[in-house]
């Protein structure tokens, strides 16, 4: 007989010999007992526990000639040929090979006779998580009944892939993962018995890397004896399972945190002489930033299981978490990157490189959120964000399609009002936040003229648009040197082509039907006083009207009334106006007090109004902004014309110029 | 890659190769194997030679003879004991019959009374079907059976596979292990052998592979004429209308690897290709600013996976967006110089 692996010959033969699953052993024995059996048995949980081995045993006991106890003799001929795996009413099935439903059904055929020598015909179908729906459903009403001499045992690793039907036709047990203690206990008999020598902490190097799977350790052990040519010590198994070296991941988070380009490809240099998976050393650094980020939320969740608290808290230190959560986006992109690579090493060299490349640094505002920065490219958090910043009153399905991001919850929330009378403000500071954003002015844009074009902005009003937008590019050029004209030529293909058009073409319609709704419709700038010098009671003049009303602090309907008047005299404290008829349809007479109360406090003392309805003469604040707006965007239009680029461009293009796209800047 | 009969393993493998050829003395030969490790160290080459090792029935010192009868029959390639399980097509996946198949014959007595071996390459092939049907017979196959999976990315192969199997790890060779066993295979054909396995990234047979038919050639041309477009002798719709000529694909996974290798160059570590390039072109490469240089290798990360997933786009104007944006690219550098 050839050599069996450890992980075949020392497989359990009766339930004392087996390692934990106390909670399902208990259960399984209490039954065999007192006589309380299932027909149908499931045996879940990870690989290597036990699932294979419990059910043989289980059919052991079931079949034992000294009867149906909870220790089979080990004697007998059932128990002897269930051993070696060729009891005839022992019909194991590999479910994974025999998925298809003639499978079944041909295995299905043969329940109704009776067992030809055992007590019991068990089937164990292993890998049930294979079988295909139709297999499913044929098994379903013999699962649910099947004859008294008949016990199917199911194992399997996956049992949320079952159907519910077959799940609660049988008797679940979840078998539980090791812990490294069982592991090295059992290792520790194994290895005696086998004579092999073996240094304690060695096993449990084994133990752990096992991850609760006892099979991966006896497979590890098998490995380790071969490596270590008939012994196992630590140093080699050291070595053997140096596939991810930790100290080479926690070297390279060091070195993130140093800014050390040459120590961190360093890190991978060293890690590369054990051959390992670079997908899995990629797993792992994403693990232990993880690890990271918690303990900087948390710093008393960080669990010492891997033995590396203290590294742990110390590189929690070392960064700030806006660094972690930019280093964890980027790993998680590397890894869908990872198999264009050239190869897999320089695939994570670059990963790591780029983490570098895109810390944020040199910030005179410490970014809240880095994400975007990072996920630059990721669909779901940057356009979301900017969805949810645009267009704060979007519709709910917008919304939940937007991203399930925690930002696009919480802006909308806060932002309509600052929308709808200062737009600007919370966009400047996420677009100086990183360079990433910097688009955002630009997928902005679209909103803002739909909002400037009825009411017309003197030249003075345009600064608290433009003031915050356009440092907001000079920030970023500070930061990372890029003029947006090369970002644009290359930032636009690699951005995964769906998002582009979701974040933009959605955002003009709500900008214009749900945000600056009041503005539109009534055609009156808003009025902005910082930017325009005060004008006594005294000076006060029809001709300076124009100039007081920018001044004032009306809103909505006030505001559009106030715009759409001309003053006609004042005597002393009076003022008369006249509205003009066209846009007195939402007048009524409490606004003379409300604007009365206005210009109380524009002027420190009291004044009386009154408002007539009528014919104007001379220029309403409103229709100056419209004529103010029409003479830009005449000059606008004819620096456009005389350009001469443009005009290059027409003639050797035969390009023609939109005139109605012009829009003046200033 | 000639294939010499019997194989021999690699000289970066004789630890490996004692080790197992020790199983066999000892009779502890495993059932199942795994060979991990990057691409073009030659697992699917020992694995092969292990094959022919256990099968011959009068090995010598270790080797396959090559005279017996089983031998005969493994030269022609048809020794009925010997499977070797791969994707139908390079890149596709293992299926599911194969492995039923398989498994069928496995259940069977070897045919020459030996040992029954399968070698399956790559290991992560298998689809999700073909690994699960595989799994009752690699946790315990028939007497003398050993399968030997060959696995370049082993965390992409499910773990309940990996679990059933002792996974011998296949490192980088050192490289003057490798250059030793290079050199008198390079020689004549004008080529470095220190050359050959930088631009192999170590893999000492990727290495040799760059000699087949004219890849290094056009390599060789493809960097010159990249360096004149990086020096401006050159625009980027010529070296486009260059590249169209050949393999695009080639063109683009060999910038690629060229710009890996200046980010490493940039981040402090030396790579010969570009220490031995003329002083101001280093001066411009040095500058051109990482985070741009990481955007441009996400562009062309993008354009590969289009470019594989069967994408058919106009060459000529994917290349000149390509070496066009490169150009954006150095004019920033050379602005912040």
């Amino acid at each position: 007989m050839s050599y069996q692996v450890l992980a075949r010959k020392y497989r359990p033969r009766t339930f004392r010999e087996t390692v934990g699953q106390e909670h399902v052993l208990q259960a399984l024995i209490n039954a065999l007992d007192h006589n309380r059996l299932h027909h149908a048995y499931l045996f879940t949980g990870t690989r290597g526990v036990g699932k294979t081995t419990i059910a043989r045993i289980l059919a052991k006991c079931l079949n034992c000639e000294s009867g149906v106890s909870s220790e089979p003799c080990g004697q007998c001929s059932a128990c002897v040929e269930i051993a070696e795996n060729r009891f005839v009413d022992l019909i194991e099935v590999d479910a994974a090979s025999r998925t298809k439903v003639e499978d079944t059904r041909e295995l299905l055929e043969n329940v109704q006779y009776a067992p030809t020598r055992g007590r019991y015909k068990v089937y164990l179908i292993d890998e049930v998580h294979m079988l295909s729906g139709h297999s499913f459903n044929a098994l379903l009403k013999t699962l649910e009944e099947p004859p008294p001499h008949v016990k199917f045992l199911l194992a399997t690793t996956d049992p949320q892939k079952l159907p519910v039907t077959i799940l609660s036709r049988c008797l679940q047990f979840n078998l539980k993962n090791m812990n490294p203690e069982w592991i090295v206990h059992h290792l520790k008999e194994i290895l005696e018995k086998e004579l092999v020598p073996f240094e304690e902490s060695a096993l449990w190097l084994l133990g752990r890397s096992a991850d609760g799977s006892m099979r991966d350790a006896m497979s590890l052990s098998d490995q380790a004896i071969a490596y270590g040519s008939g012994k196992i010590t630590e140093a080699e198994v050291r070595t053997m399972l140096g596939t991810i070296d930790q100290r080479a991941i926690y070297e390279m988070i060091g070195a993130l945190a140093r800014q050390d380009g040459k120590a961190l490809l360093g890190a991978v240099e060293q890690m590369s002489e054990q051959a390992p998976d670079y997908a899995a050393a990629l797993a792992e650094l994403l693990a232990l930033m993880h690890r990271v980020a918690i303990a900087q939320a948390l710093p008393e969740a960080v669990d010492n299981s891997h033995g590396d608290r203290d590294k742990v808290l110390e590189l929690a230190q070392a960064l700030p978490p806006e660094d972690i959560q930019l280093f964890y986006q980027t790993a998680l992109l590397g890894r869908r990157d990872l198999p264009l690579a050239p190869d897999p090493r320089a695939g994570l060299e670059m990963v790591l490189l780029r983490m570098l490349a895109f810390k944020p640094q040199g910030l005179a505002e410490i970014p809240k959120k880095p994400l975007p920065a990072a996920g630059e490219n990721t669909p779901p958090t940057s356009p979301g964000e900017r969805l949810a910043e645009q267009i704060p009153e979007e519709t709910p399905a917008a919304k939940t399609e937007a991203a399930p991001d925690f930002t696009a919850r919480e802006e909308p929330a806060t932002d309509p009002k600052p929308l709808a009378d200062k737009p600007p403000e919370p966009v400047a500071p996420r677009s100086a936040e990183s360079p990433v954003t910097q688009d955002a002015p630009v997928a902005q844009e679209p909103p803002m003229p739909q909002q400037e074009e009825p009411p017309p902005y003197t030249e003075e009003d345009m600064p608290p648009f433009d003031g915050p937008y356009q440092p907001a590019p000079k920030k970023v050029r500070e930061r990372s040197e890029h003029a947006p004209e090369p970002r644009g030529a290359i930032d636009a293909p690699p951005r995964t082509p769906e998002p582009q058009p979701r974040s933009e073409p959605p955002a003009p319609p709500p900008a214009s039907s749900a945000a600056p709704t009041k503005p539109v419709e009534t055609g009156a700038p808003p009025p902005r006083k910082k930017t325009v010098p005060k004008v006594a009671l005294a000076d006060t003049r029809p001709e300076n009207w124009a100039q007081v009303f920018l001044g004032l602090n009306a809103g909505g309907l006030l505001q559009s009334t106030a715009a759409n008047c001309v003053l006609v005299g004042r005597q002393g404290n009076d003022l008369s106006f006249v509205l003009d008829e066209r846009h007195s349809a939402l007048f009524d007479e409490g606004q003379q007090q409300r604007l009365a109360d206005v210009l109380t406090d524009y002027y420190g003392e009291p004044v009386r109004v009154r408002i007539q309805p009528g014919e104007v003469e001379g220029e309403t604040p409103a229709a100056q902004a419209q004529r103010i707006k029409e003479e830009n965007r005449v000059q606008a239009l004819e620096a456009m014309k005389t350009d001469p680029i443009v005009q290059q461009l027409v003639e050797h293009f035969g390009a023609t110029l939109r005139e109605d796209t012009v829009q003046p800047l200033e | 890659m000639t294939e010499h009969f019997p194989a021999l393993p690699y000289p970066w493998q004789k630890d490996e190769w004692q080790r197992l050829n020790r199983h066999i003395d000892e009779r502890q030969l495993p059932h199942a194997l795994m060979f991990s490790g990057p691409l073009g160290v030659g697992k699917f080459h020992l694995a092969r030679a292990f094959a022919q090792r256990l099968l011959c029935q009068a090995p010598q010192q270790g080797t396959a003879c090559g005279k017996c009868h089983s031998c005969g029959l493994l030269k022609a390639q048809t020794h009925p004991d010997l499977t070797i399980l791969q994707p139908e097509e390079p890149g596709k996946a293992i299926k599911i019959d194969a492995v039923r198949e398989l498994t069928r014959s496995l259940g069977n007595t070897a045919q020459q009374g030996g040992y029954k071996v399968v070698v399956i390459e790559p290991a992560e092939a298998m689809n999700v079907n073909a690994a699960n049907a595989l799994l009752k017979t690699l946790e315990e196959p028939a007497d003398k059976t050993l399968l030997l999976l060959v696995s370049h990315t082993p965390s992409a192969v499910m773990p309940t596979i990996r679990s059933r199997c002792q996974i011998r790890p296949l490192p980088l060779p050192p490289a003057s292990r490798v250059l030793e066993w290079l050199k008198p295979l390079v020689s004549g054909s004008g080529f470095e052998a220190g050359e050959l396995l930088d631009r192999a990234r170590g893999a000492p047979l990727t290495a040799l592979g760059l000699l087949d038919g004219d890849r290094l050639e056009q390599r060789r041309q493809r960097e010159q004429d990249f360096l004149k477009l990086c020096d401006q002798k050159l625009t980027a719709m010529q070296l486009a209308d260059n590249w169209q000529k050949g393999d695009v694909g080639e063109a683009i996974e060999w910038l690629l690897g060229w710009l890996y290798d200046l980010a490493r160059w940039q981040a402090g570590v030396g790579v010969s290709a570009l220490d031995a390039l003329p002083a101001h072109l280093q001066q411009t490469l040095t500058r051109v600013p990482p985070a741009l240089l990481h955007r441009y290798l996400e562009k062309l990360i993008t354009v590969k996976r289009q470019w594989l997933s069967g994408a058919n786009p106009n060459k000529q104007l994917l290349l000149e967006e390509l070496l066009l944006d490169w150009g954006v690219v150095l004019r920033q550098a050379m602005k912040a110089a």
